[in-house]
């Protein structure tokens, strides 16, 4: 009975996605949209009511063979499905936030004068069914068919607005980052199944425990490399992160159900049920953890820096799912998943509020021309602004707080350095709260309500967002079962200096925006100083958003240059807004007192910082800069247009790949 | 058949193949690159023969007439190709085809 009904998960999702694709007939655009939420539905209805059995019953793993899926000599790999704890928290999250999600669009997309529904539900709908089969699936060709679907609609739902260059620019960068990862994950699976010719999971895990356990090997260190960049490039974790915030150009719906809680969430999970193979192999724990955390501080610190509300989010997007590499990596999966459950309720959460938001505004995206949201739709504003405190983890009364909670115990727990993944798990969670607390107060700040915005939220919309602001406040409970039912190793139970800390984090970052927010100015300058940048978060954004952000355009070859001339010139640049940014934040404002000072001090910097100078350290950053530039260049050469050229470029890979072969083998 | 005939035998379908390969790399008339090609293509034949008769089934003979099969449609397709772009460039130079460059 079990067995059946798992097997029926994906089903309603892909008979929904064949009906909107094929039906002979042209749809309302209502009925397209019931067909969508129908379809999301019955998938996610039933994979609540197989994961309410499963917990109920507390029966261990089920696992179904639907199809022997490819047959060929050595490789038998059957389209197997397997619903343990693991897949019950993935796919019960996936159907949830799904359908919430669709229904949202219903309503939404309508609304912002969207036409072309049919294609836009019917992709969706594929979507939920590659994302079911990747969170289901026991083997790991059918793992594999899922991520390729789920990465093939990503590409086409980014570039959704297809006559717009940017969506169809973000689009193909999507589609080109994951794909190096994509074949580096295929590499992995293929070395898989050319060590112990199997796909199937228990069968390969089985394997893995005799054959890693004793000795770590070379190859099994190659393995979960692959394994690792694979994962990486779908989360957008460093050093793969480009890709998400351009992908904003699709429309919110889109943004909220791929690129916040599902798809990019997918490498966690990948990461997660391959635990015992990842676990086994030497180092690549700690390489998770580590890009774990750059991408959880970096990212969270570009966000500090946004100024677009969904780039926001994207960023904190990056940094959140660094948090679950960073449990990953520290062996903590079970702290990995119930932070990727409460990540996807608030950040689908914030995601739709803002779509509310910035409808309401007049399809306004920057923060500082939202504020006034409180006024204007307080529905929206209200359901970012919890949203917002989950996300920051605010603490106790939030989901987002238990989460973190448990990634930071996890990150503790991590062997000899666990202290130092601490520390800057503690970092990121201040950064956190502090970019969470910046946008909720720039939605909050006062404003006239726009002349005739009175485009409040219909019924569908209201109840999605207020059910994903429930789960985002109230989940917080359930953290601790569901990280105990994916297991891993136990989580330490945190030391009461610690789980201070821990609560202390959030708080500082909070305050830290309520301070910048307000421009508050304690009598001691240096404390006001301090406070005004957000702690000295002010000061590193700019080297970060400098950086980091400077570092994202410099992946795609020719703007490297450009990049490092930016990056070359960030810091008069941040001095330059720092100065700017007090004089339009401060408004008018008596001459004197510490914002004069301030400014005075800012000016200063520039100057200084724009002093003339070509000494030797000068000229061997240009020679870097230059450098980039002509690597670049040489890099466009390699497509000559000549065939032969293309030719060799094939043949050096394929003898490359048969030497990784005969190395791996 | 022994396991020094199979390796010299592969040994042999792969430096078959790799003059293909050569041939297609660095000849620059179309014809010729053609040429080469079917000499890569044969030396995939050879070689799905070889490790037919080291199994003693006749699989590997039935892959050879498919591949030989598909060789012919290929050879009919690219010669109608050679002819069109002969046309359109008025050379038979396939380095004189790139306009495609970035």
């Amino acid at each position: 009975m079990a067995e059946a009904l798992l097997a029926l998960i994906p089903a309603p999702a892909l008979i929904g996605f064949a009906l909107l694709l094929g039906w002979p007939a042209p749809l309302s655009a209502r009925m397209e949209g019931r067909l969508g939420a129908a379809a999301a539905g019955g998938s996610a209805a039933l994979a609540l009511g197989l994961a309410a059995w499963l917990f109920a019953t507390g029966s261990e793993a089920i696992r179904v063979e639907v199809a022997p899926f490819v047959v060929t000599g050595g490789l038998e790999a059957m389209l197997a499905l397997r619903f343990d704890a693991l897949s019950a928290v993935a796919s019960g999250t996936v159907g949830v936030v799904g359908v919430l999600v669709v229904l949202y669009a219903a309503e939404f997309m309508p609304r912002e004068g969207e036409t072309r529904l049919r294609r836009l539900f019917a992709l969706l709908s594929l979507f939920l069914a590659g994302m079911f089969a990747v969170v289901l699936a026991d083997d790991l060709v059918a793992l594999f068919l899922g991520w390729e679907i789920v990465g093939l609609c990503s590409y086409f739902l980014i570039g959704w607005r297809s006559r717009e260059a940017a969506a169809a620019d973000a689009a193909r960068q999507a589609f080109v980052v994951t794909r190096i990862g994509d074949a580096l994950l295929l590499a992995g699976i293929a070395a898989l199944f050319a060590r112990f010719g199997t796909t199937s999971l228990p069968e390969l895990f089985g394997a893995v425990e005799g054959a890693w356990r004793g000795g770590a090997t070379l190859a099994a260190g190659a393995i979960g490399a692959l394994v690792l960049a694979g994962a990486l490039a779908k989360s957008a974790q460093v050093p793969f992160h480009v890709w998400l915030p351009d992908a904003m150009a699709g429309p919110t719906p889109v943004s909220a159900l791929l690129h916040a809680a599902t798809m990019v969430a997918a490498g966690a999970f990948l990461l997660a049920r391959l635990a015992p193979l990842t676990e086994a192999a030497p180092g690549i724990g700690a390489a998770t953890a580590w890009l774990g955390l750059a991408g959880a501080l970096g990212a969270g610190l570009a966000a500090l820096a946004q100024r677009d509300v969904k780039r926001l989010l994207a960023w904190s997007t990056v940094s959140q799912i660094g948090f679950m590499f960073l449990a990953l990596g520290a062996g903590a999966p079970g702290a990995a998943m119930a932070h990727f459950v409460t990540h996807a309720a608030f950040k689908a959460a914030l995601f739709l509020a803002a779509g509310l938001v910035s409808r309401e505004a007049g399809h306004e995206r920057r923060l500082d021309r939202l504020g006034g949201a409180r006024r204007r739709g307080p529905l929206g504003f209200w359901v970012f602004a919890a949203a917002a405190l989950a996300l920051g983890g605010a603490p106790w009364v939030t989901a987002g707080f238990w989460s973190k909670e448990l990634v930071l115990a996890g990150a503790l727990g991590a062997g000899p350095l666990g202290p130092a993944l601490w520390a800057g798990a503690v970092a990121a969670s201040a950064v956190t709260a502090a970019y969470a607390g910046r946008a909720a107060l720039a939605l909050a700040r006062g404003g006239a309500p726009r002349e005739g915005a009175t485009d409040g939220p219909g019924a569908a919309e209201a109840a999605a967002v207020l059910v994903l602001a429930a789960l985002a406040l109230g989940l917080g409970p359930a953290a601790g079962p569901v990280a105990e039912a994916v297991g891993g190793a136990a989580t330490p139970h945190l030391g009461a200096a610690a789980a201070g800390i821990g609560v202390a984090a959030p708080l500082a970052g909070f305050s830290a925006a309520l301070l910048a927010e307000a421009g508050w100015a304690p009598r001691a300058p240096r404390l006001a100083a301090a406070a005004r940048g957000g702690f000295g978060v002010d000061a590193i954004r700019g080297a970060v958003a400098g950086g980091f952000g400077r570092m994202v355009h410099a992946v795609s070859g020719d703007p490297l240059a450009r990049g490092m001339h930016a990056l070359a010139g960030g810091v008069p640049r941040l001095a330059a807004t720092f100065a700017s940014g007090a004089a339009d934040g401060a408004g008018p404002r008596a001459p004197g007192g510490p914002e004069a000072w301030r400014r005075r001090g800012a000016e200063r910097l520039a100057r200084f910082a724009r002093a003339p100078g070509d000494d030797l350290l000068d000229r061997l950053w240009r020679g870097v800069a230059a450098g980039a530039a002509g690597m670049g260049r040489m890099a466009g050469r390699a497509q000559g247009g000549r065939l032969r050229g293309y030719l060799a470029g094939s043949a050096i890979g394929a003898a490359l790949l048969l030497l990784l072969g005969w190395a791996a083998a | 058949m022994s396991g020094a005939a199979f390796v010299t035998l592969i040994a042999a379908s792969s430096g078959l193949f790799a003059i293909g390969l050569f041939g297609l790399l660095l000849r620059r008339t179309v014809i010729l690159q053609l040429v080469s090609l079917e000499l890569m293509l044969a030396a995939g034949g050879f070689a799905f023969v070889v490790a037919g008769a080291r199994h003693g089934g006749a699989e590997g003979q039935g892959m050879f007439v498919l591949v030989l099969t598909v060789a012919a449609a290929e050879a009919a397709v690219a010669l109608v190709l050679f002819v069109r772009l002969r046309a359109l460039a008025d050379s038979a130079d396939s380095d004189a085809f790139d306009r495609l460059r970035g």
